[in-house]
């Protein structure tokens, strides 16, 4: 079949927590959109153990609101009848596995550690640790552990790893090779005794151990470790002190990610049957889908997708891109690894109510422990989107460590993010991690958002039919929240930085003035389009402007309305908040007022209540007190 | 629907049928066969595991060239050796002499790069009862499978092997907080049983008093990173592979079994658990603590109280799913109310709005105070045994 005979295509993410399944279909005058869309919690752990029957119950609620039958004496109907019943194929991505854990093996914890975990942070895999010659040195295997440890001895993780790899990298090409013989040496003896581990590899493999470092003791290596484990030698992912290569090192990891975690999904092997091409990961059609639209729109695009378990980001420009994937890095079962990696503090700053160490770790602790969790207040979504924007600040470090990092367009999709109450919360989680400066020739950056979580299943979709790949990624993925302008300079805190004048179609026009220091939303309906006339304050500048220049739109060149309006971010680059609590918290509260994303109310009601008073002498006690009104 | 436990029995379940599995990691010999009785402890199945050889830079030790070792060594290859013995000998005017440092088997297999390993012999390694129960099958040389009627609590997480003791109540309502005064001698080898949280204090002194197992209804983030040791947020990186909770990064093992049934904070034990564990004060009981939410290997903590006496024909059917239903006992899990239980009284057709405008599938619950509240179902939890289907 070619791509043009794949017109209904059922299209699963099956995610650590939730499983999509999407109905693709011709409408219309031969566009491809999105249909319906059902999810469910998915069913990969125990007690259901197969992934495939949160993707059974899905179809089954497709049928109910589409009133189209699918499936037939409990399968697929494949493909679709001309009475439009069934589907023509069948498509999946899967990350239902969660990531693979790593242990680095490094010579030196600066730079050639560095690039291990730059190569490991590039798929679902985790560099939960990293242990260098100074440790292996200090707590040789089967030494007494020290008694000031706070952790275990880094050998007896060697042994229950699985699944799990070790990577072991050091030296640039032609160097030393002792140090490597030596970590080497110390990997062969943490492992088990020979009886035990082959009694072990009856029921699992071998561990793998990559060896990504200088390639002179590729030889030594192999003799201290060849027979003991399954190794893998690649090229140095440094082979020069100034280069880095990481496309081998990630190729093994996918690898062994496709045969330690995915092939071990329950009921994966059913799915990956039931496909019509190879299962993709999520971060696959992240990946493609900024590629695609960088080129599309010729501008930079910078994505994320914030999961439950992982998240991943992706920056695109023509033809560089650069990707993070943080494993065990997201709102669910990822949030006590945000606390451990961002810590306390960075997430507090972002709170807008007073909240002690305690009740913010337990309430992170508490979401780990129970990831399917929903927030139903507003304490419950401000903690998480505070967790969220930081997970969207370490993203960006990471993007930021393989090169520059503009935005035109920044793209959200994930529940946590892409899916807040309102979207005005996803465009203030946004804004504050991101903090873009709108430094292109238009001078304004927009936003988007994925309702529909269907960005990562682009790849998949891509596979057997571009065609309806594109059309439902520009058509039904991105929903517009809004173009933003940023000015930047400075001006008197609350004076006005920028003046706007926008000019409908129907000759409407509408003046806004944004003071300095605050978010301003400039509501105009989704669809419509307007010319923009910016006048900056002396002083602040805006796109590739100096301070005061006029920056306008010109014809064919409107900006488009979006679920929020138009952003004006004028609270300065960086973003800068006070170091102590009254001022932090109300600074906080008004900017969250203002851009709408929580109402006064809302915010009000977090407040603790003002001390008791005691009631007037002149109050007789039987007296019943009238309660204050509201 | 939220399913965190890796079978699909409610979280406090009165009467149902527990089995266990002990597995030996390498063959060996299992010592009970289908049908027999076991006690908690009883050593049911045993084997040897290979103990790890140590290697010794043999070579730099004695300060001699490396291709000089081979000449000294006077042990043979696969030689027993005791600790003392002398197993290399080199010069003749200034004699060098390395002896064994521990007893075991030599083995040359190193000797060209200044090493010599010595393998201690193997350990014993033996797998007891978890449970009192009976045999219902056995896979020679590798498993045995014990089973036995049982009332049971399933945890939110907790950390600490298997334990056995005497159920004792610390506390006479599921709001008090354990304190360290309420332990004493009396305490010593059995599991109490707490009410609301517990502190650090209160968990160093039943360390103390050799308590066996805890079971509380919460405690703090502070209180378990003070009696852990922990550093600080670093240590919550949720481990390598199990996504272990705490994580097993301390390195040193747990003289405690700690069971916690709602969460992190203050929260008190949810009533139902209060009341079963508190009912059957004076019997004795099997803690597990171990934790691993994510995975193939996935656990929660469990307290299971053996009744062997019960009759296997009143033990409820398993449910095939978990389900929610009009009449189903449920535990909140939304933050503000974590730990309440509530009975479900119907399902609203349409979604429902909650904090600034999310909108949910909800169940209409019944709280004990006379309250009723929209609940999402993914913030809600089966709790007893015979909720009804939908």
């Amino acid at each position: 079949m070619t791509s043009t005979d794949f017109r209904a295509i059922l299209v699963a993410d099956c995610g650590v927590e939730h499983t999509r399944a999407t109905l693709v279909d011709i409408v219309g005058e031969n566009e491809y959109r999105l249909v319906a869309q059902s999810e469910f919690a998915t069913t990969a752990e125990p007690p259901y153990s197969n992934v495939t029957l949160a993707i059974q119950q899905g179809v089954v609620d497709l049928e109910q609101r589409t009133g189209r039958q699918l499936q037939e004496d409990g399968r697929l109907r494949i493909p679709q009848g001309r009475d439009g019943q069934g589907v023509d194929a069948f498509v999946a991505t899967c990350s239902a596995g969660g990531a693979l854990p790593v242990l680095v093996l490094a010579v030196t914890a600066d730079i050639t550690a560095q690039s291990a975990r730059r190569a490991v942070e590039g798929l679902y895999a985790v560099p939960f640790r990293t242990v260098t010659m100074e440790e292996v040195l200090k707590n040789p295997p089967l030494g007494k552990p020290s008694a000031e440890a706070d952790q275990s001895p880094w050998w007896q993780i060697v042994e229950s790893l699985y699944p799990g790899a070790v990577l072991l990298v050091g030296g640039v090409d032609g160097g030393n090779v002792a140090p490597l013989r030596t970590l080497a040496q110390a990997l062969a003896e943490a492992l088990p005794p020979e009886a035990a581990r082959l009694e072990q590899e009856v029921t699992r493999p071998a561990l793998p151990v990559i060896y990504a470092g200088n390639h002179k003791a590729q030889e030594v290596i192999q003799e201290e470790l060849a027979e003991r484990v399954d190794l893998r030698l690649v090229d140095n992912a440094r082979p020069t002190m100034r280069e880095e290569f990481l496309l081998p090192v990630r190729q093994e990891l996918a690898g062994l990610y496709e045969d330690l975690v995915q092939q071990q999904v329950s009921g994966y092997e059913e799915l990956a049957s039931l496909a019509h091409s190879p299962v993709q990961l999520p971060y696959m059609g992240l990946q493609l889908a900024t590629r695609f639209l960088a080129a599309h729109h010729q501008q930079q695009v910078l994505a994320f997708d914030l999961g439950s378990g992982s998240t991943a980001a992706v920056w695109a420009e023509g033809e560089a891109c650069s990707r993070v994937v943080l494993g065990h890095f997201g709102l669910g079962y990822g949030m006590a690894r945000v606390l451990a990696q961002r810590g306390l503090e960075r997430i507090r700053r972002w709170l807008p109510f007073p909240a002690t160490d305690g009740e913010i770790r337990d309430w992170i602790l508490n979401r780990s422990l129970r990831p399917r969790t929903v927030s139903t207040t507003v304490r419950d979504f401000l903690l998480q989107q505070a967790v969220a924007r930081e997970i969207l600040f370490e993203a960006v470090e990471k993007l930021q460590e393989q090169g520059p990092v503009g935005s035109d367009m920044v793209i959200a999709t994930g529940g946590g993010l892409a899916r807040a109450p309102r979207p005005e919360q996803t465009v203030m989680m946004l804004l504050d991690a991101v903090q873009p400066t709108g430094e292109n020739a238009s001078g304004v950056v927009n936003f988007y958002a994925d309702h529909y979580g269907l960005i990562p299943s682009v790849g998949a979709l891509a596979t057997l039919n571009p065609d309806a790949a594109s059309c439902v990624l520009l058509k039904d993925a991105l929903s517009l929240l809004g173009p933003c302008l940023v000015p930047r300079g400075r001006v008197r805190q609350g004076a006005t930085a920028v003046k706007v004048e926008l000019q409908f179609p129907n000759q409407l026009r509408q003046e806004v003035e944004a003071p300095w220091g605050q978010v301003t939303i400039v509501p105009f309906l989704w669809g419509d389009q307007v010319h923009m006339t910016v006048r900056p304050a002396r002083g602040v500048r805006l796109g590739l402007g100096r301070g005061g220049e006029l920056l306008s739109t010109s014809e064919g060149d409107m900006i488009h309305g979006g679920r929020v309006g138009l952003i004006i971010d004028a609270r300065g680059r960086p973003l800068e908040l006070p170091a102590n609590d009254p001022p932090r918290l109300a600074l906080l509260q008004e900017w969250l007022e203002a851009s709408q994303a929580y109402t006064l109310e809302e915010l009000a009601a977090l407040q603790p209540p003002p001390p008791l008073e005691e009631a007037p002498a002149d109050v007789a006690e039987d007296q019943p007190v009238e309660p204050e009104a509201d | 629907m939220t399913v965190y436990y890796s079978t699909f029995k409610p979280v406090v379940n009165p009467l149902t049928m527990v089995t266990q599995v002990q597995e030996l990691p390498m063959a060996g010999e299992v010592l009970k066969r289908v049908g027999n009785r076991v006690e908690p402890d009883e050593i049911v199945a045993r084997t040897l595991v290979p103990a790890r050889g140590q290697r010794f830079a043999v070579a730099r030790e004695l300060g001699i060239a490396i291709k000089s070792l081979a000449a000294g060594v006077v042990v043979e290859d696969e030689v027993d050796v005791k600790e003392g013995d002398v197993v290399v000998r080199v010069g003749r005017l200034r004699q060098r002499i390395w002896r064994a440092p521990l007893a075991g088997t030599l083995s040359h297999a190193e000797l060209e790069q200044g090493y010599l390993v010595i393998t201690p012999d193997s350990e014993n390694y033996e797998r007891r009862a978890p449970i009192k129960g009976f045999v219902i099958a056995v896979e020679p040389y590798r498993s045995i499978t014990i089973q036995t009627p049982a009332a049971m609590v399933q945890g939110a997480f907790g950390f600490g092997l298997e334990q056995h003791g005497v159920l004792r109540a610390a506390v006479t309502d599921e709001e008090d907080e354990l304190l360290p005064d309420m332990l004493d001698e009396r305490s010593a080898l059995s599991i109490l049983i707490g009410g609301g949280p517990v502190g650090a204090a209160a968990l160093a002194r039943a360390v103390e008093l050799r308590v066996r197992g805890l079971i509380v209804g919460s405690i703090t983030e502070e209180a378990l990173r003070t009696f852990l040791g922990y550093r600080g947020d670093v240590d919550w990186a949720v481990g390598g592979n199990g996504w272990d909770m705490p994580p097993a990064t301390v390195g040193r093992d747990f003289p405690l079994t700690l069971v916690v049934t709602e969460g992190f904070g203050r929260r008190p034990m949810n009533g139902p658990a209060f009341e079963l564990l508190t009912s059957y004060a004076g019997s004795e009981a099997t803690l597990d603590g171990q934790t691993w939410l994510h995975g193939p290997e996935r656990r929660r903590p469990q307290v299971i109280i053996p009744l062997t006496r019960a009759d296997p024909a009143e033990i409820p059917p398993e449910e095939e799913s978990e389900r929610l239903g009009v009449g189903v006992s449920v535990r909140l899990l939304s933050d503000e109310r974590l730990g309440q239980v509530g009975l479900i009284v119907g399902f609203p057709r349409r979604m429902w709005a909650l904090g600034c405008g999310a909108r949910y599938r909800v169940a209409e619950v019944h709280l004990p105070d006379g309250q009723n509240v929209m609940v999402p179902l993914e913030n809600l939890e089966v709790l007893g045994a015979g909720g009804k289907g939908r």
